[in-house]
């Protein structure tokens, strides 16, 4: 009872850090508001200006990182589990990869071999239309391999496999084409929070909140899978539906953030170690809030990093939790010695 | 000792000079605007220098003799003989300057095909005439010896060049290098039409047609400026959270100031682009009346379905943006970054005709086109 009450009262404190780290979060940009201006402004009393940069720009970009945050996490958190490989991330099943490669032949591929105008293919609705394709025609090869392949490490090193081949694809891509629409594609790889506008947050929002129910309904399975898939299915779990499952949702979370904020890397792979540290449990029926909880922390944070106050400009968010997440994994290695604890 | 290596040195200098009448200078470089070449004229050749081809090139100095056909020349190693019969382009901005001159007749393979908006060159394009060489570390070699060149003008973007330079040296063939691009100048650009001039034995039309630029873009500049009214003018799209602008003393705020305008970033020092976030463009842009280079925004409602944020700026609401893909090319070739380089004074008089029409008025625009 201890342990539960313990646990409740960490998600609370979580939750109230995410609410600080929201405001802060907002609070913080290239151009300096004051406090005072950014409520008036929250409650559109504002200058006109003002007005547009925090409710425009700086009000959608800390909603995304919240949904990026939670939704890679959770995604790190399932693939982990189902490979029951410390090192899986959202990008095993080369999701991300497949992602890419949609906004490669976009990008790339169709400005090269035919002359169409540049603007129709950058409008914002394309690239996340071609991301989510690319990731939902890898979910779909996945899908095919797990339904005649029975061994999860072979899916995994299929996943790896995938990714390999999408990526040589795009570095031919890449080695093709014209100087302006490689700095574009670079300028996707990147990733970026900021350009997610209002009326796409009206689709982001109720797919990540659709990928999120998905997992939800996968969490006594998973608890279950940590004890191994023979057991499991000893004990009346479907492990092949529970695999579909979290791989379709997997794909739409870790899709729709790739598809509008580009690939950020690291935060899938670390939070579900970094929550296990925190929780110290292994049931996901904690976990599974508690990601959601410290990735949208996590990514709040590393926007602030990206966005450097005071700076005129923004370092690309891939790079920053890159560079934040990979000490994360650094220090947790070191410390426990060996990840496989909790597996 | 080192004074008398000095010394010695001096007398070795003077020596060489004094004993041979027919190599002292006859006409010296007279560039006005433009600081990355000289070309100096010798009773028997031509020297053609180009100093630091490329951002922090340190001190380096490429130096080329052109020697006319026909006069005799056993001293200069390497020379180039002139006039060129057979050239290759790297650059589309080579093409403007040989098209301004006459000679694109010469041209003998280009990099970049797709991009070039020439409509002579393109004909010859379009009869196989003129192959791609392809492009910096895709450079077909192979096909370049093949063409047998008597010059590659080539443009280098960092000391990575050198690698190139040396093995088309093995090859035996001639590389210049070219460096209008770094010239902050309008004018300093278009001064370069001397440089390419020497290569074809054109000195008197590259100095005419660049007489003509200058005086017409500084009638032009004078004309507007003691106007009362200047525009302040925002410029360019940001990818992603990234907006490019250009320094306050780089070409298109040159540009900017001298058509009698505002650029929002004036008061910055340098001539290189750097980058904003959107925030701070919507701070800086509160005043501002035109918006102008929408990059690949080529309409009112692109702009709109790019990003609908961008629509409360109030050039957007006001209507007053121009992009210069007038003559842009289905391939995303742009003559604004051709011509317009040996011609800024078209740009200037589109400039003036948008933020000054009392001036210019009934003009039509060349390479500039209005939003709708």
């Amino acid at each position: 009872m201890a342990e539960k009450q313990k646990h409740i009262f960490l998600l609370a404190a979580m939750s109230v850090l995410l609410a600080l780290f929201f405001f802060a979060n907002i609070l913080l940009g290239s151009v300096r508001i004051s406090p005072h201006d950014v409520f008036l402004a929250l409650r559109g009393e504002a200058s006109a200006t003002i007005n547009q940069i925090v409710v425009d720009f700086r009000l959608p970009k800390a909603i995304t990182a919240i949904l990026a945050g939670a939704a890679l996490s959770v995604c790190g958190l399932q693939m982990q589990t189902i490979f029951r490989n410390p090192l899986s991330g959202p990008d095993v099943l080369g999701i991300s990869s497949g992602a890419s490669l949609g906004v490669a032949i976009l990008v790339l591929g169709f400005s090269s071999f035919f002359s169409t105008s540049l603007f129709t293919l950058m409008g914002s609705w394309t690239i996340v239309l071609v991301a989510w394709l690319g990731a939902g025609g890898v979910l779909m090869l996945i899908l095919l391999v797990s339904t005649r392949v029975r061994d999860i490490m072979t899916i995994l090193i299929l996943g790896i496999l995938f990714s390999g081949a999408t990526s040589a694809i795009v570095t031919i891509l890449q080695y093709f084409s014209s100087e302006s629409m490689l700095k574009s594609f670079v300028v996707w790889t990147m990733g970026s929070l900021g350009s997610v506008t209002t009326t796409q947050l009206k689709v982001l929002i109720p797919s990540v909140i659709a990928g999120l129910a998905l997992t939800a309904l996968t969490i006594k399975q998973l608890d279950v899978l940590l004890l191994g898939e023979k057991y499991s299915a000893s004990m009346g779990v479907n492990v092949q539906t529970t695999r579909v499952l979290v791989f379709v949702s997997t794909s739409i979370l870790a899709g729709s953030i790739t598809a509008f904020c580009g690939p950020v890397g690291f935060i899938g792979v670390a939070v579900p170690h970094l929550t296990r540290m925190v929780f110290r449990t292994s049931s996901h029926k904690i976990l599974f809030p508690g990601s959601i909880l410290i990735g949208a922390i996590v990514m709040l944070f590393s926007d602030m990093i990206a966005q450097m106050p005071g700076a005129s400009f923004t370092l690309p968010i891939n790079a920053v939790t890159s560079i934040l997440g990979i000490p994360v994994i650094v220090w947790i290695i070191l410390k426990n010695k060996k990840l496989g604890g909790y597996f | 000792m080192r004074v008398t290596s000095i010394l010695l040195l001096s007398v070795i200098l003077f020596g060489s000079c004094s004993n041979s009448t027919n190599n002292s200078l006859k006409v010296k470089s007279s560039n006005q605007y433009a600081h990355g070449f000289s070309v100096d004229e010798y009773p028997s050749y031509t020297k053609v220098s180009v100093f630091n081809p490329w951002e922090n090139a340190g001190n380096s100095r490429f130096d080329y003799y052109l020697v006319r056909k026909g006069v005799q020349n056993d001293t200069l190693k390497n020379a180039i003989t002139i006039p060129v019969k057979r050239v290759i382009c790297l650059s589309t901005t080579h093409v403007a300057f040989l098209s301004a001159l006459g000679e694109t007749d010469k041209i003998g393979g280009l990099s970049g095909t797709n991009y070039v908006s020439d409509s002579l060159v393109n004909k010859r394009i379009e009869k196989g005439e003129i192959p791609d060489v392809g492009y910096d570390q895709n450079l077909n070699y192979e096909l370049i010896v093949q063409l047998k060149p008597d010059v590659v003008f080539a443009y280098g973007v960092g000391s990575e060049i050198i690698g190139f330079l040396n093995r088309l040296k093995d090859l035996g063939i001639q590389v210049v290098l070219n460096a209008e691009y770094l010239e902050q100048s309008p004018l300093g650009k278009a001064e370069w039409i001397k440089f390419m001039a020497a290569f074809f034995d054109q000195k008197e039309k590259g100095d005419s047609l660049f007489e003509q630029v200058a005086t017409d873009y500084l009638a032009l500049k004078e004309r507007v400026a003691h106007c009362e009214k200047r525009p302040t003018v925002m410029t360019g799209l940001p990818f992603k959270d990234q907006w490019w602008v250009p320094g306050g003393k780089a070409y298109l705020a040159t540009m900017i100031n001298d058509a009698g305008a505002n650029y929002l970033w004036k008061e910055n020092p340098s001539n290189e682009s750097f980058v904003i976030s959107p925030e701070q463009m919507i701070v800086k842009a509160e005043q501002a009346d035109y918006w102008i280079n929408t990059g690949i925004a080529t309409s009112l409602d692109g702009i709109k379905t790019f990003d609908n944020r961008f629509t409360n700026f109030a050039p957007y609401v006001n209507q007053m943006v121009y992009n210069n893909d007038l003559r842009m090319r289905p391939g995303g070739g742009n003559d604004f970054w051709e011509s317009g380089v040996v011609y800024p004074n078209r740009i200037l008089k589109d400039l003036i005709t948008i933020f000054h029409p009392e001036v210019l008025s009934g003009r039509s625009l060349y390479y500039y086109r209005k939003l709708e």
